[in-house]
C-alpha cells in the first residue's frame, strides 16, 4: 500500500511539472482489475488438485508530454494474489503448510505481491515520419525479480494510411530456486567460482566447460530468501508490425512475434509424478524438468470494420507455434454497438485451440527415463472459450469537469468496465472483472 | 503456414494501392477502429499468456516479467 501511495505522489509531481513546461495535456488512467479461476490440476502436486486462484491488481498510467516532440508513459501497480497451490509447496516437509490457510506462516505462503513499474519515452521523428521509443521496467515478487529493457521504432506513410514498426524488448527474470520441501536439500547447489552446473542453469551455453559440484545444505524449516540459490530466465521479444487503412471503414494490422528463451524455464516447485510399468505400486515424483531454451513464432491478424453507422466488428485471429511442439490457433471477435454517441456496449468471444507440448503428460503418466517432463496443464492440449461484454461511458466533453483556474482544468474523460468468463475444456474456469477510467490534466 | 504467408503477401500488396484521404476517415479514426488492444483488454491477454501455451502478437508479452510460464 505505502509503495502505491509512493507512486501516485510520484506522477501527480510529474503532471504539476509537466503542466509548468508544456502547453499540451497530460493523461492518467487508474485500473482495476480482479482475477479468480479454479480448476483441478494443479501443477505444484503433479497434475491434480485445487488451482483456485484470486489476484487484485489495480494499475495507474501515466501518459505526459516531456519535450516538444517527446512523451513519457509510466505503468506501475500491484498485483495481489492468493493461492491454493502454492499452500501445497511444503506440505510433505513441514508441519506449518495448511491448504485452507492463506496467512503468512512461512515465506513460501499461498499469498504474494507483485510490485511493478514500467517507463516508455517515444519522440517523434518529424523528417522521419515515424518515432522512435525506449523503455525500461521492473518488477517484484517474493521468488522472481524481473527488469525488462526495450526499444521501438515506426514508420508511417505521408497520407498516414500505412504505418510499419519494430519493437525489441528482453526480460531478465532471476527466480529463487525454491523446490518442495521433500526435494531442498537434495537440490540446492552453488557455483563456486564458476566451477558448478546443474541441469536447470542458464549455463547451457559453456557446453565445454567442466563444473564441480557443491552442496550447500538448506534448513528446510528456516525458509529465509537468502537460504534459496537463483537462476535466470532470459526472454528476448522481436515484434513486427504493418498496419493500413484498407477503405473508409476498414482497417487492418498484420502482427508477427519471434521470442526466445533461454536458461530457467521451468517452474522449481511444480512436481512431476511417474509411472513405473514393472512396478505399478510404486510412486516416483521429481520437480518439473523442461529444456532450457525455447523459441516461440506467432502471426497475428486484425480487421476492423464499421458494418453500419452504429455497429463495429473487431476480428482477430493468431497462428502459434514453438519448439515445445505446441500448435495453437486463436480467433476472436468484438462488436461495439454504439447506443448513442456518448455510450457503447460491445460483446466480445474468443475461441482459443493448442494441441499439447511434447514434454508434457498428465498425472503419473510419465515414464521412468524421458529426459523432459512436465504436468503443467497449461501446456496440455485443449480448448478455451472467452467470452463477456465491455460497456464504455464516454462523452465527447467528458463525464465531469473541474476548472483549477488559469485556462487549466482536470476532466474525468470516461468510465469503462469489462466482465469475462473464461473456460477451458481440462475444467479450468475463469472470471475478470475490470474498470477504468481518464482523468486529462490540462 | 507458408500458403498463409503467401496469401497474406498478396493481400497487403492488393490493398495498400488503396488511398483515403483524411477527411473521409471519420469512420476509421473511431476508438473502436483502434488497431491495439485497450488497457482493459490487457488485463485478459495477461492472463491467457499465463494460462495458455501460446502467446505473442496481440500486443502483450511473449513470457518473462513474473513467477508465470
Amino acid at each position: 500500500m505505502k509503495y502505491l501511495l509512493f507512486n501516485i505522489l510520484l506522477l501527480f509531481n510529474y503532471i504539476l511539472l509537466a503542466q509548468d513546461n508544456q502547453n499540451t495535456s497530460t493523461e492518467v488512467d487508474i485500473l482495476y482489475n480482479y482475477y479468480k479461476q479454479d480448476g483441478n490440476h494443479a501443477a505444484v502436486t503433479g497434475g491434480v488438485g485445487s488451482q483456485e486462484l484470486k489476484n487484485n491488481a489495480p494499475v495507474i498510467i501515466l501518459k505526459t508530454p516531456i519535450s516538444k516532440h517527446g512523451n513519457l508513459k509510466v505503468i506501475t501497480g500491484i498485483d495481489t494474489y492468493t493461492s491454493a497451490s502454492s499452500g501445497n509447496i511444503d506440505i510433505y516437509s513441514t508441519n506449518a503448510s495448511n491448504r485452507d490457510d492463506y496467512t503468512e506462516k512461512t515465506p513460501l505462503s499461498a499469498k504474494d505481491t507483485r510490485k511493478h513499474i514500467d517507463a516508455t519515452y517515444k519522440e517523434s521523428l518529424q523528417k522521419f515520419n515515424g518515432d522512435i521509443s525506449i523503455s525500461g521496467g521492473y518488477s517484484s515478487e517474493y521468488d522472481v525479480k524481473s527488469i525488462n529493457i526495450g526499444i521501438g521504432l515506426s514508420k508511417s506513410t505521408i497520407d498516414k494510411n500505412h504505418k510499419f514498426s519494430f519493437n525489441f524488448k528482453s526480460y531478465f527474470d532471476e527466480w529463487l530456486l525454491i523446490y518442495p520441501g521433500e526435494f531442498r536439500n537434495l537440490k540446492n547447489y552453488y557455483h563456486d567460482n564458476y566451477n558448478y552446473d546443474d541441469y536447470d542453469d542458464d549455463d547451457h551455453h559453456h557446453h565445454h566447460y567442466h563444473f564441480k559440484r557443491h552442496k550447500k545444505k538448506i534448513n528446510i524449516n528456516a525458509l529465509e530468501k537468502e537460504d534459496f540459490n537463483t537462476d535466470i530466465r532470459y526472454t528476448y521479444n522481436f515484434d513486427f508490425s504493418y498496419e493500413s487503412i484498407l477503405t473508409k471503414r476498414t482497417n487492418f494490422a498484420l502482427l508477427l512475434n519471434l521470442s526466445l528463451q533461454r536458461g530457467l524455464l521451468h517452474t522449481p516447485f511444480h512436481r512431476v509424478y511417474f509411472y513405473d510399468k514393472y512396478y505399478p505400486y510404486r510412486v516416483i515424483v521429481d520437480t518439473e524438468h523442461l529444456p532450457n531454451n525455447r523459441k516461440k513464432y506467432a502471426l497475428g491478424l486484425r480487421l476492423n470494420h464499421f458494418l453500419t453507422n452504429h455497429i463495429i466488428a473487431r476480428t482477430y485471429y493468431r497462428y502459434y507455434k514453438d519448439d515445445f511442439g505446441i500448435l495453437a490457433h486463436t480467433f476472436s471477435i468484438e462488436t461495439p454497438i454504439k447506443i448513442s454517441k456518448s455510450f457503447s456496449i460491445s460483446p466480445f468471444f474468443r475461441y482459443h485451440q493448442q494441441t499439447s507440448s511434447q514434454y508434457f503428460a498428465p498425472f503419473a503418466r510419465h515414464p521412468i527415463g524421458v529426459k523432459y517432463y512436465t504436468s503443467d496443464y497449461d501446456l496440455s492440449e485443449f480448448s478455451s472459450f472467452n467470452k463477456g461484454v465491455e460497456i464504455k461511458l464516454a462523452p465527447l466533453g467528458g463525464l465531469f469537469n473541474w476548472s483549477t483556474g488559469n485556462n487549466s482544468y482536470i476532466k474525468m474523460n470516461y468510465i469503462q468496465f469489462r466482465y469475462a468468463n473464461y473456460q477451458r475444456t481440462d475444467e479450468l474456469e475463469a472470471n475478470n472483472i475490470a474498470i477504468g477510467t481518464k482523468f486529462t490534466f490540462n | 503456414m507458408k500458403y498463409l504467408l503467401l496469401c497474406l503477401l498478396i493481400f497487403t500488396s492488393i490493398v495498400s494501392c488503396v488511398e483515403v484521404k483524411n477527411y473521409q476517415k471519420q469512420y476509421v479514426n473511431d476508438s473502436h477502429m483502434s488497431l491495439s488492444t485497450t488497457d482493459l483488454e490487457q488485463f485478459e491477454i495477461n492472463f491467457m499468456t499465463y494460462r495458455e501455451g501460446a502467446s505473442g502478437a496481440n500486443s502483450g508479452k511473449s513470457g518473462g516479467g513474473c513467477g508465470c510460464n
